[in-house]
């Protein structure tokens, strides 16, 4: 039996990647730094709670999927994933180790939950998940992860409905999982930003803080807004915090908020947040 | 808000705001596959040694290669094209996402710089479905 730890939710941008490489070019350094340092306590709480997988609900950015044919969900099952290459070549970093085991009995317990994803064997990953990662964990990354591609690029994409659903059926597939995983559920998304038009840049930290405070205990709230409503008022790559839902659906009704952290480094707002399970522990 | 040259109106539709669905995917097709292919190294090189040798391998129309040739970001998108390919093909000439964005924002990214942040205090419960206030 497998056991879920906890979740945390986090943005992700190009932009975070560069910065924390210190690649030339790249803009308001300060206020990256103060990312990079509103991320230690969750660094630190990652190291303690010490998870043996790590299931990513993110996003490609048509970076390994592209238009011939794309998934709405997809699971990585390989026993490593290499970094994309965007357009600009790869970052000094290796690759992800997968679990294929593990990754097995997820997608089989998936599926008889009625959730019928994609199996990609070279699936590559992108800023989706390489942006924060550095940040968050020394390399080698001494923990087995699972991928599951959500398709957020091309409408309609998937219900916040269906992304609770998805978390509940991961936390089932966790808990069936016959080896002692203990697992900690990210989602990354978002926060506020759009990147296409007239509203290019357009940010709203205060409705990212909104949603920080209420992911935790009131997400059934956040649940009921449309996205299209959420698209409007915080840029329509805000779209992408629908993937955070599937998290929260992971988790138990008996949680605690063991930290969050905001702040607009540039075009795209950043939050994170580490929720912990009280019982699993 | 700070900005008011960049709108933070509420309506999702150009040339605000750009939607990609399905639809955009079966028009533009090959100018989206033509520039998610340039996260190939080699394809890289191909459009940099001769850009429209490169092009018309993927079978793009004129106005997209001439749409391509003039660096009009905002036109290539405006016609389907999907933001995140559009920006492989600015990649691949050393040229940041953000130059794009302020290209849709009719001005240079060093203004558009200057402008940042650009920012709306709106939540989802203070508009109403239509995404009037
Ligand atoms: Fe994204």
């Amino acid at each position: 039996m497998g056991v879920v730890l906890g979740g945390m939710g986090i943005a992700h941008t190009p932009t975070m990647g560069h910065a924390y490489d210190g690649r030339e070019g790249i803009d308001f350094k300060d206020r990256w730094k103060q990312w990079f340092k509103g991320l230690a306590p969750v660094k630190q709480w990652i190291s303690e709670i010490a998870p043996t997988h790590i299931i990513v609900v993110y996003n490609d950015h048509l970076n390994y999927f592209d238009f011939s044919t794309y998934p709405t969900f997809a699971i990585g099952m390989s026993d490593h994933f290499p970094q994309a290459d965007e357009g600009w070549g790869k970052r000094a970093y290796p690759g992800m180790d997968g679990d294929v085991d593990f990754s097995a009995s997820v997608a089989e317990s998936l599926v008889a939950n009625g959730f019928d994803l994609t199996f990609c064997q070279e699936l590559e990953i992108d800023h989706g998940i390489y942006s924060w990662l550095p940040c968050l964990i020394d390399h080698p990354w001494p923990v087995k992860f699972l991928p599951i591609a959500v398709n957020m690029v091309m409408q309609p994409v998937p219900t916040p409905a269906r992304l609770l659903a998805l978390g509940s059926a991961l936390r089932s597939s966790v808990v069936d999982t016959a080896d002692d995983s203990r697992v900690l559920i990210v989602a990354t998304g978002g926060m506020s930003h759009q990147i296409t038009g007239r509203r290019f840049g357009l940010t709203n930290p205060k409705f990212d803080q909104f949603f920080l405070s209420k992911i935790t205990h009131e997400w059934d709230e956040l649940i009921s807004i449309p996205m299209s409503r959420i698209m409007q008022v915080a840029g329509t790559e805000a779209g992408e915090l629908a993937m955070w839902y599937a998290m929260r659906g992971a988790l138990s009704g008996s949680v605690r908020e063991v930290y969050s952290f905001h702040i607009r480094p540039e075009i795209t707002g950043c939050g994170v947040i580490a929720i912990e399970e009280s019982n699993d522990k | 808000m700070d900005n008011e040259n960049i709108p933070t109106d509420q309506l999702l539709e150009p040339p605000n705001t750009f939607m990609f669905s399905v639809r955009e995917c079966v028009s533009a097709f090959q100018l989206n596959q033509f520039s998610i292919g340039l996260k190939n190294p080699q394809e890289r090189a191909l459009f940099l040694a001769d850009e429209r040798a490169a092009m018309t391998a993927y079978r793009l129309s004129d106005v997209q290669m001439e749409m391509i040739e003039q660096r009009d970001w905002t036109g290539l998108i405006a016609g389907g094209g999907h933001v995140l390919a559009i920006v492989k093909i600015a990649y691949s000439l050393g040229i940041l996402h953000h130059e794009v964005g302020a290209h849709m924002c009719g001005m240079s990214y060093q203004e558009m710089k200057a402008q940042l942040p650009c920012e709306s205090d709106l939540l989802p419960q203070d508009i109403d479905s239509r995404g009037q206030q």
